[in-house]
């Protein structure tokens, strides 16, 4: 195992993360849209 | 995907949590909305993984916020109790705030009660790209595999902390 292997194994945990944040912030989005009729920007999210 | 039991979570959490689709729900008393999920991930290569991911919409800021607390820690036990294997928390980096995310989610967690029941590991490790990323392990005390974890986890580290 190489230190590139290792940073490539954190980039993909990354991704798999934010993978799973489109999927909540779509959810958050279409129940934020029908409630006020305002589309969410991706900077109103807060990512922990 | 982990399925967590919701009585046992609404039992011990303040904001009632409810399922949708692959995630877990509940809404503040000052009307903020949180979603949080558990996705099953190998950066931990010796025992079963899950990334907790955390995400709310942030028109205005949070305020402190006791129930919050209490809230995530009622959904990371009962991911525990249903599955004793390694949690993993990489903070976002996106908006440079990852330093203050991480210690906030320590200040949650360092409680006597949390911290005689899980094994907390807290990593700093700057990328290729030069960004610090905030890495956390929890495992439960009696994992099985905890040596192997925390022995793999210090390698790792060492490995992405030598610059070549």
């Amino acid at each position: 195992m190489t230190r590139e292997d290792v940073f490539a194994r954190l980039a993909k945990s990354k991704a798999i993360k934010m993978q799973g944040i489109e999927e909540m912030k779509e959810y958050l989005r279409e129940k934020h849209f029908k409630k006020t009729g305002l589309v969410l920007a991706d900077d109103q999210f807060e990512v922990w | 995907m982990v399925e967590l039991n919701i009585r046992r979570v609404n039992r011990n959490s303040p904001y009632e949590v409810t399922k949708v689709k692959s995630f877990y729900s509940f809404t503040t008393d000052f009307g903020i909305e949180y979603v949080v999920r558990f996705d099953e991930d190998d950066l931990v290569q010796c025992d079963q993984s899950y990334q907790f991911s955390l995400l709310n919409i942030s028109n205005k800021p949070s305020p402190r916020d006791s129930k919050l607390r209490k809230t995530i820690i009622a959904i990371i036990s009962e991911f525990f109790t249903v599955c004793n294997a390694t949690m993993l928390y990489i903070c976002e980096t996106g908006d440079g705030k990852q330093g203050m995310r991480s210690r906030l989610f320590e200040y949650w967690f360092n409680t006597f009660e949390f911290n005689s029941k899980y094994m907390y590991f807290h990593t700093t490790i700057t990328d290729l790209e030069g960004v610090t990323n905030y890495i956390s392990l929890i495992l439960r005390n009696d994992n099985p595999n905890l040596k192997a974890v925390a022995n793999k986890w210090v390698d790792t580290v060492q490995l992405m902390a030598n610059k070549p």
